[in-house]
């Protein structure tokens, strides 16, 4: 390899720390949406300022937390990315 | 450095643009005070809102093949996402969304989840890795990840066939709104009005491609949220006293909720549900007795006429006989049809109202599981198909970075959650206005928008109010109203000035004509790209590319037209049929192309067609429409969502055929290793 080793990322763990991401990211994603759906029932009792719990996460707080997470993955993306030694920038 | 002055230029032209569109709001309530006819400012809107954005695609006229077909790869993430969320706003966003939560409730808010977490998938699946790879359409992605030893084109040909038969019921589905709206709001006929639609979005996507697209897809977007939230501003400050609606309308769901259980037991409602409970039931005896009691009917419609013609009756009563005897069921089989529906309708109307905000109401535990279950899988449906449309997808092709196409994708969702987080704000306040303003109120006296809305196709009319039990009030259950109004009628129903509702229209128009832009284009590339160049002539100059894709968008555009002309399905149940097919056939190929490097060409092959069969087979083998039956379905989940099926077996077909055959082509697996890379 090229690089000295005080800036280690190399291709492969690049692609590793992307992964990870991805991977933790699709989960909160998939948890998130098949509870709030699958206990919907239990969660109608709940309040949420004024809102019962589960209508409020389904018409507004599961679009808000898609937001976030697509947030989060472009703002740990660039970070990811900046490790690496500049490559093709394009 | 340029990029940044560019971006500059690019937020002084819209803020400019954005004063302007004020201007004309302003000098058009003025006009209306003043006393200007309703059917011009409806004119005024359209044609003001047509010129403009032939006027942006006349200025970005290319026959640049880069320009034309990713508008030069320049666009920035937050204008990119903008044009992206016109884009995909589409008319039964627009039109139809508000009117499913109305009458769906709780199951309504599906549509809600599935449409923004599929920007999940896209985000992190997909669209980085597209910029990445940098060419132009779908199938080129495909074509090259899945490439053969000697051929790419097998998975070519598969891709471009599923991008064109996904973008086409979608297409339809936007030109069937187009004409809608152009003919409730300036009175021309529906074909017409379809015509008129394409004229503008021919000359936009015709002459400048992505480029003139893009641009003016960013200017509609601008138009779509004007005209979606001033209505609902207005709704809120009359019930809620805030304007932030999507806040404050948390109590008005509260009292909705105590003013449905009101109803449940509310004696004369009882009344109204009994009366069409007989309905129903006389239907179900009539269906029983086919085809004799279809003859019988018949018959008594004609004495019936004959009757009335005898006693020389009112001629009202004469004209309704006829009509009655000329609409009656020309064969036990389309009697059967219609008295299906029309049962179907009473026992709709036998029922309380779907309450609000109670997730999955049913009468037992099973039937409510069935229906979270349902839920479930239309959620994961949209979703996927969100993250497999072609015309999105080929939108974070124009970012100038991978970088910037990731910014893009969040940009993306967050001017969609601008709309679709007041969505539920809207159904609701205009649920709250019809129960406490219309039910109970005066029959003889109902409001001017219920027969102006009722008057509009008079033999499908979108609003019926009909005193079924002569009692002289408005009950909940007497009341029908079809979903595609809501939105479109929110502005008179809130008692605003006529041009709100122009405003109103004119965002409809433009989310529809947006998103039809996107469709032809992709479909028209898909065709001159994929096919003609990259199969059939490999050497043709740039601009006979051009020109032949310009062709083909014509030729697509005109049998978009056409077949929207035949008026098919409703816009939501098509367009819910087009993300299945998307999801089924594309989502599987397209995920695990980039993380999974051993799928291979046969792997591929077998995804998309196990995927799409799987799809279509259950959709044939479940629709009503389409000759299935409601009992040939599996863990009663409903044809719409399909694709929960679809995608795991195209999952399944691609990891099982794959492993079975030899890896991939070393070319293919560099080019995962090179998309991989920052």
């Amino acid at each position: 390899m090229r690089m000295p080793k005080t800036r280690p990322p190399s291709p492969a763990s690049h692609w590793q720390s992307t992964r990870r991401l991805t991977l933790a990211l699709l989960l909160v994603w998939f948890v998130l949406t098949f509870g709030v759906i699958f206990f919907a029932r239990e969660l109608s009792g709940m309040r949420w300022f004024g809102w019962p719990l589960s209508f409020y996460m389904a018409a507004q707080g599961l679009a808000l937390a898609y937001l976030l997470i697509v947030a989060v993955y472009t703002w740990q993306m660039r970070k990811i990315d900046r490790r690496q030694p500049d490559r093709e920038q394009q | 450095m340029k990029d940044s002055s560019f971006f500059r230029r690019l937020v002084r032209y819209y803020a400019w643009y954005t004063g302007g569109f004020i201007l004309l709001l302003v000098v058009l309530a003025i006009l209306e005070k003043e006393g200007l006819p309703r059917t011009w400012i409806g004119y005024l809107f359209m044609f003001a809102t047509i010129v403009l954005y032939a006027g942006i695609g006349i200025m970005s006229r290319t026959s640049d093949v880069s320009e034309y077909y990713v508008a030069g790869r320049r666009v920035p993430g937050l204008f990119n996402g903008m044009a992206t969320a016109a884009d995909w706003i589409s008319a039964a966003t627009f039109i139809s969304l508000a009117g499913g939560l109305y009458l769906q409730g709780f199951d309504g808010l599906a549509y809600i989840i599935g449409w923004t977490g599929g920007y999940c998938l896209v985000a992190l699946l997909i669209a980085p890795y597209l910029r990445k790879f940098g060419q132009y359409t779908i199938p080129d992605f495909l074509a090259a990840r899945y490439r053969g030893r000697t051929s790419s084109n097998p998975i070519r040909i598969l891709a471009v066939a599923a991008t064109v038969v996904i973008s086409f019921i979608y297409v339809v589905a936007q030109i069937y709104g187009v004409g809608l709206i152009t003919s409730r709001f300036t009175g021309v006929d529906f074909s017409v009005g379809i015509f008129l639609g394409l004229a503008s979005i021919l000359v936009c996507s015709f002459l400048g491609g992505m480029r003139a697209i893009t641009w003016t897809q960013v200017a509609q977007y601008i138009i779509i949220l004007f005209a979606y939230l001033i209505p609902v501003v207005w709704l809120s400050m009359e019930h809620t006293h805030s304007p932030v609606a999507q806040v404050s309308y948390g109590s008005v769901l509260a009292q909705i909720t105590s003013i449905e259980k009101k109803l449940d037991v509310d004696p004369k409602e009882i009344e109204v549900r009994a009366i069409f409970k007989a309905n129903a039931d006389d239907y179900d005896a009539r269906l029983r007795n086919l085809p004799k009691s279809w003859e019988q009917g018949r018959i008594e419609a004609q004495q019936h006429l004959e009757l009335l013609k005898r006693n020389n009756s009112s001629l009202i009563e004469i004209r309704a006989a006829n009509r009655a005897l000329n609409s009656y069921p020309k064969t036990p089989e389309e009697a059967e049809r219609k008295w299906q529906q029309d049962k179907a309708s009473s026992l709709a109307h036998a029922e309380p109202p779907v309450p609000q905000a109670t997730p999955f109401p049913g009468a037992t535990r099973e039937a409510s599981d069935i229906r979270r279950n349902n839920f479930l899988a239309l959620v994961f449906c949209l979703m996927m198909g969100t993250a497999s449309l072609p015309h999105i997808l080929m939108r974070y092709y124009t970012t100038p970075s991978v970088q910037e196409s990731r910014k893009s994708v969040f940009w993306t969702l967050f001017f969609i959650l601008l709309i679709y987080l007041t969505v539920p704000a809207l159904a609701v306040l205009v649920k709250y206005y019809i129960y406490t303003s219309l039910v109970g109120s005066d029959y003889a006296h109902l409001p001017e928008w219920v027969s102006y809305w009722a008057n509009i196709d008079k033999s499908n009319p979108l609003v019926s109010i009909t005193d079924f039990n002569h009692d002289g009030l408005v009950q909940l259950s007497e009341i029908t109203l079809d979903g595609d109004m809501i939105m479109l009628a929110t502005p008179e129903i809130a008692g605003l000035p006529y041009f709100v509702s122009g405003l109103v229209a004119a965002g409809g128009l433009a989310a529809a004509l947006s998103t039809a832009d996107g469709l032809l284009l992709t479909i028209s590339n898909a065709l001159s790209h994929d096919v003609y160049y990259k199969m059939i002539d490999p050497h043709a100059s740039t601009a006979k590319r051009v020109t032949i894709s310009k062709l083909l968008l014509l030729v697509v555009a005109l049998l978009a037209a056409y077949t929207a002309s035949l008026k098919p399905g409703d816009i939501l149940s098509m367009v819910g049929a087009a993300f299945s097919l998307a999801a089924s056939t594309l989502f599987p190929v397209l995920a695990l192309g980039v993380f999974w490097k051993r799928g291979n060409q046969q792997g591929a092959i077998a995804a998309i067609v196990a995927g799409f069969g799987t799809c279509i087979y259950y959709m044939l083998h479940t629709y009503p429409a389409l000759g299935g039956s409601a009992a040939g379905q599996w863990f009663h989940i409903a044809p719409m969502a399909a694709g929960i099926f679809g995608v795991p077996a195209g999952l399944l077909a691609l990891v099982v055929v794959s492993l079975l055959t030899p890896p991939p082509d070393p070319r293919a697996m560099k080019l995962v290793d090179q998309i991989r890379a920052p």
